[in-house]
């Protein structure tokens, strides 16, 4: 009732007034923001200070606090509960940052920091960066694009939609298709039950790629020039590849095989129970 | 997919195969695709295990489902002298809820000789029915945090409720039509993983939800 009571009331109350504010960070010191519902926009720029601009309503005030390690941000109502916000923060660079909410679109440009982002309600969206980056939504999409490193998202009810990245990338969701365009990783975590999963990009020799569906169809577009040892498994699914294959081990019933390409060096795997399984070059 | 050597492969990775037995199981690895891509998914829930972080849910939510199951676990481990080793299929339904165990903290509890928890599916020494204890561990987390989340689902909103609720029954469905595939074909290693996994991503699914009940309070 209460969360009822919370999203009517983000949902009523116009946002009124304007904060504007820069404060000194410390070298070191992480981003830390925490709202109820509205928008978090993050960007960078080459000082060692964070400017933020607030749109909020008028019975909120902006809550900023510094030290060593954090730069915290929050929206305080003088009474009852705060309303939406919309927060533009610019930062450092190598900022590290940690956004959290509940109503809440997520969306950073640039940090090259370790960035974490969570909503319940909303999108998150990421452009560009390098590190560990974590992007969580619970009824959003999660959109992660031009970045490099250690890359988790995730969600229950939603696409996840990689471009242009590298590193290790992990993605997760229940409801919702997983696509991965122009990819360098090391090695790929790609898993659904209900969607389809695709990826497109380079295999590293000695990565690892796993892409699986309980119910959706598997994509894996692989250059010529690949080396891996492909794994192949289903139960009521189809394979199709677009080009010809020399199968090295079969199981009964043909729905579990494994077979190489180039010197085997990368291990790939898809699995789909009951969808198609589809390997084509670019 | 079964030979002389599959229901060794717990043994090969526990390193408790003899110099002459490993030499042998290595070299029909070599051969046996079928036996080195059992190894791999063994290998991989193990891994998977292992690799979780041992953090409770915010909220201690996971406390209480952890000192009940904490009562089950330790009689498994204590009554214990007899060896007891896995098969494929075994492995992969003890390793989801060891998963369970492990992510819960009480790993400790079922530990062998301080190994890693992902391990311990696979060389702990029981008594009783090891994956019956572990089967029992799994639907007792789940009903558990089921039970919770029913309890606290004012405190979600009712389109966060249903997403909850709609991707419940998508888990639901594709463990029930695991479980159907298996009674077709019970030494599919794929099946066996596949079915591990997804009943992982259910306890996943709910702790999840139990944070999201516990962030709106």
């Amino acid at each position: 009732m209460l969360t009822h009571l919370i999203a009517a009331a983000l949902l009523s109350v116009p946002l009124a007034q304007q904060t504007d504010t820069v404060v000194a960070v410390a070298p070191g010191a992480r981003l830390d923001v925490h709202a109820l519902g509205g928008e978090v926009v993050v960007r960078t720029w080459d000082r060692s200070e964070m400017r933020v601009v607030a749109n909020h309503g008028s019975r909120d005030r902006l809550d900023i606090s510094t030290s060593s390690v954090v730069a915290r941000v929050r929206v305080k109502a003088y009474r009852g509960a705060p309303s939406a916000v919309d927060l533009e923060i610019t930062i450092p660079a190598g900022m590290d940052v940690d956004l959290g909410g509940t109503f809440l679109y997520i969306d950073i440009e640039g940090v090259t920091g370790e960035v974490t982002a969570e909503t319940v309600h909303g999108d998150v969206v990421l452009r560009g960066g390098s590190g560990v980056i974590n992007l969580q939504s619970t009824q959003g999409s999660v959109e992660c694009v031009d970045a490099e490193g250690r890359i988790s998202v995730g969600t229950m009810n939603g696409s996840l939609q990689l471009r242009n990245v590298a590193g290790e990338l992990t993605a997760e969701t229940v409801n919702g298709s997983i696509t991965v365009e122009r990819a360098s990783a090391r090695s790929a975590e790609l898993v659904t039950v209900n969607g389809r999963v695709a990826y497109q990009g380079t295999v590293q020799d000695g990565g690892r790629y796993m892409l699986s569906s309980h119910n959706g169809d598997i994509s894996f577009t692989v250059p010529q020039s690949t080396n891996a040892t492909m794994s192949v498994s289903s139960f009521s699914g189809e394979f199709v590849a677009d080009f010809p294959v020399t199968l090295t081990e079969t199981s009964a019933g043909g729905k579990r095989f494994s077979f190489v390409l180039g010197n085997g060096s990368a291990r790939v795997e898809l699995e789909s129970f009951g969808g198609t399984i589809h390997l084509q070059r670019p | 997919m079964t030979d002389a050597w599959t229901d060794r492969l717990s043994e090969y990775l526990d390193q408790e195969l003899s110099a002459t037995e490993r030499e042998a199981l290595e070299a029909h690895l070599q051969q046996c695709g079928a036996c080195s891509q059992a190894l791999e998914e063994l290998r991989q829930v193990t891994e998977r295990a292992g690799a979780l972080e041992d953090r409770p849910p915010s909220g201690d939510l996971w406390s209480g489902i952890a000192t009940r199951m904490a009562a089950k676990s330790e009689t498994a481990s204590h009554a214990a002298r007899r060896r007891f080793t896995f098969t494929v299929p075994q492995l992969a339904a003890a390793a989801a809820a060891l998963v369970l165990l492990t992510a819960g903290g009480m790993s400790l509890a079922l530990q062998s000789g301080g190994q890693r928890g992902g391990q311990l599916a696979a060389s702990a020494q029981y008594t009783g029915e090891p994956v019956a204890v572990a089967a029992s561990a799994y639907d007792a987390a789940v009903a558990e945090l089921q039970r919770m989340l029913d309890e606290r689902r004012d405190q979600l909103d009712s389109a966060t409720i249903r997403v909850l609720e709609e991707n419940l029954a998508a888990i639901d469905h594709a463990i029930a039509e695991a479980r159907a595939a298996l009674v077709e074909d019970p030494s599919n290693a794929y099946l066996n993983k596949h079915l591990a996994t997804t009943m992982w991503r259910k306890v996943h699914l709910l702790r999840r939800a139990a944070t999201l009940t516990g962030e709106a309070t």
